[in-house]
């Protein structure tokens, strides 16, 4: 018995606990390096994530900026292109105001007028205005032979516009008659379908009564037989209230997304609402914009005189047909330009502003044209208030239209998703994903959140707890050395079992511990984890609250607009065609 | 209550054809019947008439089948009355409170039904959901040849008329 030497025995399993301790060491340096790199990962992700997205918002800004440096350089080339072809109408028109002037005055002789009228009728082959500028020269010296032929000359070059200078001009010398039969002239000569843009500043004249009784109740009488013919046709209906459909189109605002922050990151359906809030807006700028227009006072100060003079000096200041292409690519530019380099929103805009270039239209569009672009017409707002009120049942109409195909497209729930990378943290843990919508009370979003992270953290968190199956190894060990000691050396082998106990127990305390500790560090990171989680999904929320008064604020300004449109001033039997 | 209901209840079932002359269009293909008189466009247009928005209005409190059928039938009357084309129904927010958010009444076949907003809703209703929705009409008449006519809580008809 006493044979048996135990020590190289005890020895033998020391050196191995001591192995087993440092290799237990070891792994749990390379499970910290492996958490550091981890943790790298994590991070150069992140700031990955963050530095694409930059780098895409740089993107996007430099191509903005791009566009509009383009138009920039086209407008100017196209601005010097129609100088350069037109430039020598300018020193005619310039002249046509001058020599309306110098007769008023009556500081100029006959002779320089001649002189000059003449010599611009060379230089300007093809254009109107230079003939009909030589007429009022001879007309001023009583050369009757000349005159006729100048007038002659200026009708075949552009009959509607020569009937209307002289129709003006010679209301502006007093000879009424001759007037009201140059501009019943001009009139018999429209077609109420393709009516040219000078008719615009009929329209004006006839807003400001400059042609004497006879001559504005022919034009209101015209223009109330055009209605009638063109309005029968339903499509011209439907047109005039697509055209004021478009204007409220580009009144619509934009809204600034960093308002709505945590929606644009986590709501899939936060383009489409915030699509509703930018349509439902234009009420609000389309009331602020025509509440101005409405209580602008028509400046009924000016004398007829002035009036005149003003609107001769539109129909010889402003442009001719032949510039118009030029017209189209300067608005277009231009648009671009205003709309920081947006080049979708700015077609949109010059489709809108060039479709009061357009060379033709009909007497009704022409109507809701000077409604909605004065400035491209050349009109006054005066004007432009007795189109409005002429045609607000197509305003009133386009404004329900407008109404309905965004309203069509409404939607009262949005979702909110978060993200398996929503977070860093969601990231480190494998959150799996989460989703509610805004229709799910808070309460049973933030219990389903809770859960989904429950669940995500479920697995790390039984793996690293302290398991009662740990401490067998250790116990059978000691039992086993217990037995032996007690076999072989009787006393002495109770207490090596009971050192062996004590050992086995301190080991399976301290491992209890340590994993205690673990896990409790784990539970402490889900709840921040979840916390911060929350915290996203209350923003969503609130930021939805806060989406949604914006909207039925800005949708209630249909009222407003209705409400305006239903007070619209209307000149006592001034109303057109309806 | 509230348990009683089932997820879509429909009140009253489909007359059995032959009452109403008009009862054959509901069954034709949408979209295939687009001849509409511009008189019946422009009488579509004309104001609702406050008896017909009330009537409207008392749907939801008319728990009685019979009175429902009665209001039914005031509501079909004056639209025959207007002659602005055939009315194959109405689609209308619901007031009976959650789960319920919008209901149909069917005037061809005299049928009120209720819809939860998961439901599916057939064609030609389905397009006025998001109208309905948006709070802003009384209610969205759907006509025979496609058309919806949203009408505002004042009776006016919103829009040229035809989405």
């Amino acid at each position: 018995m006493n044979a048996i030497n135990v020590v190289p025995i005890v020895n033998a399993v020391d050196r191995v606990q001591r192995q087993v301790n440092e290799l237990t060491v070891q792994v749990g340096r390379v499970d910290a390096n492996v958490g550091r790199v981890s943790v790298d990962v994590q991070t150069t992700r992140a700031e990955l994530q963050a530095l694409t997205a930059e780098f895409r918002q740089f993107v996007h800004q430099a191509g903005l900026t791009a566009n509009v440096q383009r138009s920039e350089t086209a407008l100017g080339n196209v601005e010097a292109a129609l100088d350069r072809e037109y430039g020598h109408y300018k020193v005619v028109r310039r002249t046509s105001v001058g020599t309306l002037q110098a007769f008023d005055i009556g500081n100029v002789s006959n002779d320089t007028v001649q002189q000059i009228s003449e010599e611009l009728m060379i230089q300007t082959p093809r254009y109107w205005l230079a003939p009909a500028l030589v007429a009022l020269a001879a007309w001023s010296r009583d050369d009757r032979e000349l005159a006729d032929k100048s007038v002659q000359t200026a009708f075949t070059r552009d009959r509607a516009k020569t009937s209307l200078f002289f129709a003006l001009v010679l209301r502006r010398q007093g000879r009424l008659d001759a007037s009201s039969r140059w501009l019943r002239a001009y009139l018999s000569a429209q077609d109420p379908r393709a009516l040219g843009r000078e008719f615009a500043v009929v329209f004006e004249a006839a807003a400001h009564d400059a042609f004497g009784t006879h001559g504005c109740a022919a034009v209101e009488q015209q223009l109330a037989e055009w209605n009638e013919l063109l309005r029968s046709d339903p499509a011209v209906v439907d047109a005039q209230a697509q055209i004021w459909v478009d204007e409220l189109t580009t009144l619509r605002g934009s809204v600034d997304d960093s308002v709505y922050p945590v929606l644009l990151r986590h709501s899939p359906g936060w383009p489409h609402y915030k699509a509703l809030l930018e349509s439902a807006s234009a009420f609000g700028f389309a009331v602020e914009k025509y509440r101005r227009i409405a209580d602008t006072d028509t400046p009924l100060v000016q004398s007829v005189q002035d009036q005149l003079d003003d609107l001769l000096e539109q129909l010889v200041t402003e442009y001719d047909d032949e510039e118009l292409p030029f017209q189209r690519e300067v608005a277009y530019h231009r648009a671009v330009i205003e709309t920081g380099g947006d080049t979708g929103r700015a077609r949109l805009v010059a489709d809108s502003t060039t479709r009061a270039l357009d060379e033709k239209m009909d007497a009704v569009s022409l109507q809701t044209q000077i409604g909605v672009h004065p400035d491209e017409m050349g009109v006054s707002v005066g004007a432009q208030k007795l189109a409005i009120g002429a045609g607000r049942d197509d305003l009133r109409t386009a404004v329900g239209d407008y109404a309905n195909a965004y309203r069509s497209r409404f939607i009262d729930v949005l979702e909110i998703v978060l993200a398996p990378d929503h977070s860093q943290l969601a990231v480190a843990m494998g959150f799996p994903g989460w989703k509610t919508d805004t229709a799910t009370t808070q309460e049973l979003s933030e219990v389903s959140l809770a859960e989904t992270w429950h669940r995500a953290c479920a697995g790390h968190i039984e793996a690293i707890r302290f398991r009662p199956a740990t401490a067998v190894w250790p116990v059978l060990l000691a039992c086993v050395v217990a037995w032996f000691g007690v076999a072989v050396f009787d006393v002495a082998g109770g207490l090596l079992a009971l050192a062996a106990f004590g050992g086995a127990a301190w080991w399976v305390v301290r491992k209890k511990r340590v994993a205690d500790e673990r896990v409790r560090h784990a539970e402490a990171a889900r709840g921040q984890a979840l916390q911060y989680s929350i915290d996203i999904y209350r923003a969503a929320v609130a930021e939805f609250v806060d989406a949604r008064l914006a909207y039925q604020e800005a949708d209630a300004g249909e009222r407003d607009i209705l409400e305006l449109i239903g007070g619209w001033p209307i000149a006592a039997g001034r109303e057109k065609g309806h | 209550m509230v348990e009683s209901f089932r997820s879509r209840r429909v009140v009253g079932a489909p007359q059995k054809g032959g009452q109403h002359h008009k009862s054959g269009v509901g069954t034709q293909p949408q979209r295939s019947v687009p001849l509409v008189s511009p008189q019946a466009l422009i009488n579509r247009r004309k104001p609702r008439s406050g008896d017909l928005l009330r009537a409207f209005r008392a749907i939801d409190t008319a728990v009685d089948r019979s009175a429902q059928l009665e209001i039914m039938r005031s509501i079909r009357d004056e639209y025959e009355r207007r002659q602005g084309g055939v009315l194959l129904g109405c689609l209308q927010q619901c007031y009976l409170g959650p789960p319920f958010v919008d209901h149909k009444l069917d005037l061809l076949h005299d049928i009120v039904e209720h819809y939860h907003a998961a439901d599916a809703v057939a064609d030609p209703f389905a397009q006025a959901r998001g109208l309905v929705r948006s709070g802003s009409y009384a209610y969205i008449e759907v006509y025979s040849d496609g058309a919806l006519v949203p009408v505002r809580p004042d009776g006016s008809c919103s829009g040229g008329g035809i989405l």
